[in-house]
């Protein structure tokens, strides 16, 4: 199995470098050019309004149509639509209108209805302590940090008796909200570097049969953990150790891209409503936060559902 | 995985950025996703000039179709399935599959072969058999799981995990000496 990753890591490196001296002369300005000059005049999107409203023309042909004669042919055998009392007087739920192009936030961390916390980066230090990755020693650095606001972090709590089974007795194990230290691979710190915090995604991590919290990975490959974990990581495979966090900026640019759909015509619904107006950012209280949160977990929800394909060019 | 996810994001970013006619950002589908479209395209054609061509033809494609893009859905699967295409169609123009002798006594090969003489990776592949190879770059370049490798050359899903397994034996040997 090493020697495997060996091999593969090897093969992975060799084909990057080839991939790299590759680079100028596949991206070069020649060809650049001749795609610039094949780039599509106008975008097609711009086309896209048009077809939406003949298709709206096409439906609304196609409701009148129906109002005018679904009654009449009901009328003609005696049965009137008016006394049956009907009180179907549009009580639907406003969702957006999912295939609305608008409606596209870029990146959708995590799954809904999970805890999310902000953490303020403090000093980076020089401390670097040594611990398993998947079974791969790596130096994490010790980052300070302070958790500035949470959302459904309560199930984390220590005091929670829901959280059976965790280590109560050991020092280190702390409230969620009073964590000041965490710590973070060395490749990864200089993704940290600069921003005033980050957000994590937080999950119950099953450690040696003993329950623990952290951010839980959002797939960006970047890890990190807590310091209630801290000599307990396992080897074992399957034992999701490391966790994930995502810079606040990413986090915005959702936010710019959920407030333009709102601003854009989306109807008023709980998720619109829940829209928070400014940023996350130093500075914005926890309830400025929580909203935030709300929207976003509520779009969330929409968007699990409504999973977009692309069409293939052949 | 988590890389894939880093891929689907930064190409998600890029194709929008295309569509709204930046074209620079083919540079950042290019070194997300770049060695994965060139190494399927070469596990079809087996020869790095075609590889190379069809890269760059995908990387029209992208820029063509990028209007067609619904931003959110799966960006790697959507480049990867334009690679595919691409390598298949360009393998059906040239109406010939080329086995790796051609290539090695192809003159335009060594060009490549001069080109990355101080590499092991080419070598090390060439010990390989066509299937074997193409498994391996499949999996481990162009980052596939077995179950997409299995779909991707219509055969069982053990198949591709058994050649990728002889391949690896083959590879450790060949480093061995």
């Amino acid at each position: 199995m090493k020697f495997e990753k060996r091999i593969k890591k090897t093969l992975v490196n060799d084909a990057d470098m080839f991939m790299r001296a590759r680079k100028q002369d596949i991206l070069s300005k020649d060809f650049l050019d001749s795609v610039r000059a094949q780039q599509p005049l106008r975008n097609k999107r711009e086309f896209v309004p048009v077809k939406r409203v003949l298709a709206a023309v096409m439906v609304a042909v196609l409701v009148i149509c129906s109002v005018i004669f679904v009654p009449l042919s009901l009328r003609d055998n005696g049965f009137s639509v008016i006394d049956q009392g009907s009180t179907d007087s549009g009580s639907r739920p406003n969702l957006p209108v999912i295939n609305d192009p608008v409606f596209e936030p870029s990146q959708w961390v995590g799954e809904a209805d999970t805890p999310y916390a902000i953490i303020n980066i403090g000093e980076i230090s020089s401390d670097t302590i040594r611990l398993s990755q998947n079974g791969v020693l790596q130096n994490y650095v010790k980052v300070e940090g302070e958790v500035i606001a949470s959302y459904n972090t309560e199930k984390f709590d220590i005091n929670n008796s829901s959280l059976s089974g965790a280590d109560v007795t050991e020092s280190k194990v702390v409230a969620f909200n009073n964590i000041r230290e965490f710590y973070i691979t060395e490749q990864s710190i200089e993704l940290i570097e600069g921003l005033d915090a980050i957000f994590v995604n937080v999950v119950k991590m099953n450690m040696d049969g003993k329950f623990y919290y952290g951010p839980v990975t959002n797939d960006q490959g970047i890890a990190e953990f807590l310091p209630v974990v801290e000599g307990k990581l396992q080897i074992n495979e399957n034992d999701y150790n490391t966790r994930s966090f995502l810079s606040i900026k990413i986090l915005n640019d959702t936010l710019d891209e959920l407030m333009d759909y709102r601003d854009r015509g989306g109807e008023e619904t709980e998720f619109t409503k829940a829209l928070p107006s400014k940023k996350i950012m130093n500075g914005v209280s926890t309830d400025e936060v929580d909203l935030y949160f709300k929207a976003w977990n509520c779009a969330k929800k929409i968007n699990a559902t409504n999973r977009r394909t692309s069409e293939i060019p052949t | 995985m988590s890389n894939n996810f880093k891929v689907n994001y930064v190409c998600n970013k890029a194709i929008i950025g295309i569509a709204r006619g930046n074209i620079d950002a083919l540079s950042d589908v290019y070194d997300s996703i770049g060695k994965q479209v060139y190494f399927i395209a070469y596990s079809v054609l087996k020869n790095h000039h075609d590889a190379e061509d069809v890269l760059q033809k995908v990387l029209c494609e992208i820029v063509k179709c990028a209007h067609t893009y619904k931003p959110m859905s799966n960006a790697r699967a959507w480049i990867l399935s334009i690679a595919r295409n691409q390598a298949l169609k360009y393998l059906r123009d040239k109406k010939m599959h080329i086995s790796l002798d051609d290539i090695e006594n192809d003159p335009q090969f060594s060009y490549d072969v001069s080109f990355i003489s101080n590499m092991t990776l080419f070598d090390a592949l060439n010990s390989l058999t066509d299937d074997e190879r193409q498994v391996v770059l499949l999996h481990i370049e162009s980052e596939m799981k077995f179950r997409e490798i299995a779909d991707f050359l219509c055969i069982t899903s053990d198949a591709a995990q058994k050649r990728y397994q002889r391949a690896i034996k083959k590879l450790k040997a060949y480093y061995s000496n």
